[in-house]
């Protein structure tokens, strides 16, 4: 009786079914995600070639007198 | 008497669930040595918080909250210690190397996508950061979105990095062939002015910051770390950031995340998707790496060895290391450190330079 009042297991159940429900399922917003993965992708390799190339150029301007 | 057991009766389900998880990230960090300096702190966490009434919940882990996990305070200052302890070097003798840090990002943009089917976008996007394979990121970045599921972020971003030598190898070595596995990099002695290395971080803060200003506080900090380290006048600061501050904020964040460490909010079924989709975000960060350098020999004549590529992940020094150990195994001649490694520190740039385009896109 003690550990029946301690845990109420049927309470827990009812919250995970209440947990489940709010758990979206839209296949569509992944398809309209595509975009922003390919203008993030995009995006990050842009920066790194500018970076890329700023590294090659202060390479060649600040390489050490042989 | 009843004082012996009134709290006791509070004790629910929930909060015994969350004590045995507690128990178990204390385990992991010491028996099996899993990022213990985060594993350990958060598992403690999370005993204290998960206690019915606990005035630990309320009082200083809530005021270590606010103060630096709220607003990405403890993230970023985390950022200018580890910074300080990254030597570009290798990266810099060969830049080209960074392209293999931008293309293991792939599994962020993957993840979203999968993330978004389930999530809103703000929550999505956090979890898909968990590719960034980068604890700071992760925490300053779902916080910065007002995601509702930090606490499972963050445990999944530090537990999968702390797994990346179990995670990698099988990805590598189902996508790459004995013979790919075998090519030999010869590595070319270079050095590297002083003037370069102090220029660096400078320039790189400059670039990210102008075309995603949301990047500027994350990028801005690591590089400052990595600055005072480079300057050579400032040889106490960078002991000091390196080691004191380091750890000090280690110990702070650890704990404080533990506020996200409630039965309420991480007992949740999303919570279990949160872990499946974080494990997918390193698979792909894996694989994208591993394949960017395979189409990458499609055209080049003196081959990459595509195994280089998944060190493109944030996880510093760990990939670098794998990656040179799975090489010496395929051939015990090829020394893949300091190419590994180079492209290893190039993801920890990449991975901060995702997190700003993830803030731009949805912040």
């Amino acid at each position: 009786m003690f550990l029946a009042k301690w845990i109420d297991f049927g309470a827990y159940v009812e919250m995970f079914k209440e947990e489940m429900e709010v758990l979206s399922f839209d296949l569509n917003r992944a398809v309209d995600m595509l975009g922003h993965m390919g203008r993030g992708m995009l995006v990050i390799f842009v920066i790194i070639g500018v970076i890329i190339l700023s590294t090659i150029a202060i390479n060649k301007v600040f390489s050490e007198k042989k | 008497m009843d004082i012996l057991y009134k709290n006791l009766t509070h004790f629910g389900l929930g909060e015994i669930i969350m004590l045995c998880i507690g128990g178990l990230l204390i385990y992991l960090a010491i028996k099996k040595e899993m990022e213990p300096t985060l594993l350990l702190p958060m598992g403690f966490g999370t005993l204290l918080v998960n206690i019915p009434f606990s005035d630990a919940l309320t009082g200083p882990i809530r005021e270590l909250y606010e103060a630096g996990i709220a607003n990405e305070l403890f993230p970023l200052l985390l950022f200018i210690g580890i910074g300080a302890m990254i030597d570009f070097g290798p990266l810099l003798t060969n830049p080209k190397l960074m392209l293999f840090g931008a293309a293991a990002q792939f599994g962020i943009f993957f993840t979203l996508c999968m993330a978004s089917i389930f999530f809103k976008d703000n929550d999505a996007a956090s979890i898909a950061i968990i590719g960034a394979a980068d604890g700071p990121t992760s925490i300053a970045v779902a916080n910065a979105l007002k995601s509702d599921f930090v606490g499972p972020i963050t445990v999944a971003a530090y537990s999968y990095m702390a797994l990346v030598p179990v995670i990698q190898p099988p990805v590598i070595k189902l996508l790459t062939t004995k013979k790919e596995r075998l090519i030999r990099m010869p590595y070319e002695q270079k050095s590297v002015s002083k003037t370069t290395r102090i220029m660096f971080p400078i320039i790189i803060t400059v670039v990210a910051s102008a075309i995603i200003p949301q990047a500027t506080a994350l990028i801005g900090f690591l590089m400052f770390g990595n600055l005072i380290r480079e300057c050579g006048v400032l040889d106490s600061l960078s002991e000091t950031a390196q080691k004191v501050l380091a750890n000090l904020i280690t110990i702070f964040l650890g704990i404080s995340v533990a506020f996200n460490m409630t039965d309420e909010q991480f007992l949740k079924p999303q919570t279990l998707l949160i872990m499946c989709l974080g494990l997918i975000a390193f698979i792909v960060d894996t694989a994208g790496g591993v394949l960017f350098a395979k189409l990458l020999n499609l055209f080049l004549k003196q081959k990459i060895n595509p195994m280089i590529g998944a060190a493109g992940i944030s996880a510093f020094p760990m990939s670098g290391r794998i990656v040179h150990k799975m090489g010496l195994q395929e051939d015990p001649q090829n020394f893949l450190l300091m190419h590994s490694i180079g492209v290893n520190v190039s993801g920890q740039i990449a991975s901060v330079i995702a997190g700003g385009i993830i803030l731009n896109i949805f912040g």
